[in-house]
């Protein structure tokens, strides 16, 4: 049931690698939808960030990219596939730590997608290695979840993420529970990361200096209910990034007027379609 | 260094509360019989403890207390493993969930001492009956936990299983199963005493021998400080059981309770 559909053949233009088209969301028996006719179009390799006040719906977005849930309206294609369920071409970072297993070990949290999908031990040991690597948590591999901290806790997922190659990454706040120096140094790590890996990351956050500091384009949210995308920003500053920037802060101002703007829209703008 | 001075200090203190609360007992036990002054209605702590001496003594009577424990032991674990399976899947098939579930709660509201007469006429006097009454008393308390624990499971572990293309088995022998486990042992331990509470009650009407049949028969002679060696043999029983039940659960299983406050 979580299969990948197959079938129909993949398109992979680079122009539209995850295509988001027209997805509203409502939960069965609620008139007032959770989000109204979002479409977005993520290129290969991109790293798109979804920025939004907390209670917008962008988490709701990430779920129906997962295929955690369906949109109620609209499509959503990966590859040129429909997304009709989970599956390992999606790779999900989530917001807590709840989805790590407190019972298994660094390396056997890391370890469980390919077990799921049947990598045989010997390749399944060299793939975590180099995974667990490029989080710097090699030495940690025997710890247990309970024993990590934050930000440890958080590359674990990155780490389980990593290591089955999907191509595409959704990172739902990953960053959102940790202390303002954890966060800063996951985000440089992670931005390193990406360069080298060249994923399609659609991250979601109310951060504007974390969406800044990752993200190709930022797509600004309104306010929930009925939330809409607002407008979707470029971020030209050149990689590596730095916060301390002249443009930065520039961005930022922009970024920053973007969101308000988006947060002070009146909900009427949602009615002129009815 | 301090720390550890005072967790020894703390340490020999919980202790001394301990030996003193045993004290304050038995003190008060000989008070009330003492007062009743009757040692054929009730004994002193002295008349029984050298009837349980005597009890411990007697190689036949002795081997009573291990009849009953067998009891215990098998009908527990046979109950806990129902309760199990019982739980894992009212909480995971739907028509299951409707048909049994009802049952369940119905069954569980009825104390197994109802079914023991009944039990007699199906299954005869003998183990058969006191098997039943011990997993009737142990598989409802494993059934809820059971029930309990799998509707905790964090929806995110599922969700990353999910998105791995993990199946269904799959996500349920390592995310399912194992998150349930600190609720199962709850009800295991819950069982565990029900068992030693039930086991009495069905030997006293459906049995030839073990300690509720010693106690029952005690009364033919009027012989109380007999049955008081039997209800501290219980006591002790049960207690030293839960200590070795809780503390073999959470070594044996600690990875299950990681993280956890109170492991």
């Amino acid at each position: 049931m979580t299969q990948p559909t197959t079938g129909s053949q993949p398109r992979s233009s680079d122009e539209g690698f995850v295509v988001i088209d027209g997805v509203s969301f409502s939960y069965p028996g609620s008139s007032q939808p959770i989000l109204r006719d979002v479409s977005l179009t993520l290129r290969r390799g991109e790293f798109f960030v979804l920025l939004g006040p907390s209670g917008c719906g962008k988490t709701t977005i990430m779920n129906q990219v997962a295929g955690f849930e369906r949109p109620t309206t609209g499509s959503i294609t990966v590859d040129g596939r429909p997304v009709s369920g989970p599956g390992p071409d999606r790779a999900v970072i989530f917001q807590g730590d709840d989805s790590l297993l407190g019972w298994l070990n660094v390396r056997h949290n890391v370890e469980f997608g390919l077990r799921a999908l049947r990598v045989p031990g010997a390749e399944r040991t060299k793939r975590v290695q180099r995974a667990l690597e490029t989080v710097e948590l090699a030495g940690q591999q025997g710890k247990f979840p309970h024993e990590l901290s934050g930000g440890m806790k958080q590359r674990v997922q990155i780490a389980r993420a990593l290591v089955v190659d999907a191509p595409v990454l959704l990172m739902d706040e990953p960053f959102g529970a940790l202390d303002a120096q954890t966060r800063t140094n996951l985000q440089d790590a992670l931005a390193g990361l990406w360069e080298q890996s060249q994923r399609t990351v659609l991250f979601i956050t109310h951060d504007i200096s974390e969406a800044l500091i990752l993200g190709d384009r930022i797509g600004v949210m309104t306010s929930g209910p009925e939330a809409r995308l607002q407008t979707v920003m470029d971020n030209p500053l050149p990689r590596p990034r730095h916060r301390g920037t002249a443009e930065f802060a520039d961005l930022y101002q922009q970024v920053e007027d973007a969101v308000t703007a988006a947060k002070s829209r009146p909900p009427a703008a949602a009615g002129e379609s009815r | 260094m301090s720390r550890t001075a005072a967790a020894r200090r703390w340490r020999w203190q919980r202790l001394g509360l301990n030996v003193l609360a045993v004290l304050v007992a038995v003190a008060a036990w000989h008070v009330a019989a003492l007062w009743k002054d009757n040692l054929l209605v009730f004994p002193t702590p002295g008349t029984s403890l050298s009837a349980l001496r005597d009890v411990l003594s007697e190689g036949d009577q002795r081997h009573q207390l291990i009849i009953t424990l067998r009891r215990v032991v098998v009908g527990f674990a046979l109950g806990s493993a129902l309760g199990v399976v019982i739980g894992s899947l009212i909480g995971s098939v739907r028509s299951v969930a409707l048909t049994l579930e009802p049952v369940v709660h119905f069954l569980r509201s009825v104390t197994p001492v109802a079914w023991i007469v009944p039990a007699t006429i199906w299954l005869g006097v003998g183990e058969g009956s006191l098997r039943f009454i011990v997993v009737y008393a142990t598989v409802f308390p494993v059934t809820i936990n059971t029930l309990a624990g799998l509707a905790q499971v964090p929806v995110n572990k599922v969700r990353m299983a999910r998105t791995f293309g993990a199946s269904r088995l799959r996500i349920y022998r390592s995310i399912i199963i194992p998150s349930a486990v600190p609720y199962i042992v709850t009800g295991m331990r819950l069982s565990l005493g029900y068992s030693f509470m039930s086991v009495v009650a069905a030997e006293m009407v459906a049995g030839r021998d073990g300690i509720g049949y010693l106690i029952y028969n005690s009364r033919i002679f009027f012989d109380t400080a007999t049955m008081f060696a039997g209800i501290l043999l219980l006591g002790a029983a049960g207690l030293v059981f839960d200590k070795i039940f809780s503390v073999a659960a959470h070594r044996g299983l600690a990875r299950f309770y990681a993280g956890q406050v109170n492991t």
